[in-house]
């Protein structure tokens, strides 16, 4: 079954292929076999399990835009918020829904991380903690907060 | 995951095999809808092994898929026979409460309001494996090791109507024998049993439950002088004389009174001469 959840999940990637197109950006086939094993990783490093096709499609979807996302960076970066996504719903206990998350963190990354995955991924923890305690008011944040 | 799938071609099977990620990605969104949660592709691994194990379970409990069904009928097909079940656990269970002895111990009561709490958040369109835990009222019988989900509160709920028959077809004066009863007592059944046992051993009237020290040693006498063979054979026509006496007419409960035996002969079939037979007759 684990070959036809793959499978799936690699289908679900490739038909996505076509929101990127206007941005220049494309998955390879080797790409998408790659992310797709990233996921499985992600998947068992944090505890998860996923009967569809992943998030990818979601992320895809909600970054392509970016103007920090390039057709050299795209994989690696896809591959990198995939990564935060997985463990950032481990550490908020799935408090929030996968839209949230997922606008919360475009938000960053388009914002004070200026497109750097890595940083996003230390940054976000801290915000996302607190805004799971307290809640997040973009109107009362500043950079600070994400140093 | 498993699921029966005997009288399946391999190619059906196949077919159900590509049938098991959709409906599981289903099961999650239902799940989550169901308790409030926002949507998510992914759930933790403990949450998706009982979501699948729930299906498992539904759909084995209907017999399990048949030819020319696909997963999804099998499981809704399932989802309605533990509809009906749930039906039957809610009117046992009214039952008995309305037939409940006043005179129940706490740890009964217990086991009764937990079986309630059950019934009330049992959630058979996704857990429906899971079965009523936190029952510490210790029943003369052993539970069935793959009793899960509804059957397992089922089970229970019989047995307390079985104990109810047998504790209200004893309609005498068991002030007496409560008295007796230690502290720690958590089945009043078993003693109500026992000494009732006992008292048609010693051919007398078990109206009157409380054994007094003749009647322990009279019982040491009688015992002492038969082999084991025989007082295992004289303490089962003791208990078919109670359950006549009682009027107890349904074969399950005279079946669960009677479980009380094997222990009961167990005990009997040790040295006589210490204070066992004043422990076990109060």
């Amino acid at each position: 079954m684990n070959e036809l959840l793959i499978l799936a999940a690699k289908e679900e990637i490739r038909l996505c292929n076509d929101l990127g197109k206007p941005y220049g950006l494309c998955l390879t086939e080797q790409d998408i076999t790659e992310l797709v094993e990233l996921r499985s990783q992600a998947l068992r490093n944090t505890g998860r399990v996923e009967f569809g096709g992943g998030i990818l499609p979601k992320l895809i979807r909600a970054f392509c835009s970016s103007p920090y996302l390039d057709s050299y960076n795209y994989a690696e970066t896809l591959g990198l918020l995939q990564d935060a996504f997985y463990y950032y719903k481990s550490e908020s206990q799935d408090r929030f829904s996968d839209d949230d998350l997922i606008e919360f963190m475009v938000d960053v990354f388009n914002g004070p991380a200026h497109g750097s995955a890595e940083l996003l991924t230390t940054i976000s923890l801290e915000q996302l903690c607190r805004w799971a305690r307290n809640g997040f008011d973009n109107r009362f944040a500043d950079e600070e907060d994400f140093d | 995951m498993y699921f029966p799938t005997e009288g399946l071609s391999p190619q059906e099977q196949r077919q159900l095999l590509l049938q098991v990620s959709p409906l599981m990605v289903r099961q999650v969104k239902s799940y989550q809808k169901a308790q409030h949660l926002g949507e998510s592709t992914s759930v933790p691994s403990d949450l998706a092994r009982e979501l699948m194990d729930s299906v498992s379970y539904t759909i084995d409990i209907s017999g399990g898929i048949r030819p020319g069904m696909t997963l999804e009928q099998a499981l809704r097909q399932g989802q309605q026979v533990l509809e009906t079940r749930i039906d039957r656990a809610r009117a046992l269970l009214k039952l008995v409460l309305d037939t409940a002895p006043s005179w129940q111990t706490k740890c009964r009561w217990e086991a009764l309001k937990e079986l309630g709490r059950y019934l009330k958040t049992y959630d058979h369109l996704h857990l429906a494996h899971r079965g009523p835990d936190g029952l510490f009222y210790p029943v003369l019988v052993s539970v069935p090791p793959s009793l899960r989900g509804i059957d397992l509160c089922l089970w229970y709920l019989t047995v307390l109507w079985q104990e109810n028959q047998i504790m209200l077809g004893a309609r005498w004066d068991l002030d007496a024998l409560w008295d007796r009863l230690p502290k720690d007592c958590l089945n009043q059944c078993e003693h109500l049993l026992t000494n009732g046992f006992g008292k048609l051993l010693l051919d007398e009237d078990p109206k009157s439950l409380v054994f007094s020290s003749e009647d322990h040693f009279r019982l040491q006498a009688l015992l002492q002088s038969a082999a084991p063979p025989e007082r295992s054979a004289l303490l089962e026509e003791a208990a078919r004389r109670f359950f006549r006496q009682i009027r107890l007419s349904d074969p399950a409960a005279r079946a669960y009174g009677s479980a009380l035996l094997p222990s009961l002969n167990a005990k009997l079939s040790c040295d006589l001469s210490g204070d066992l037979l004043f422990q076990t007759f109060l």
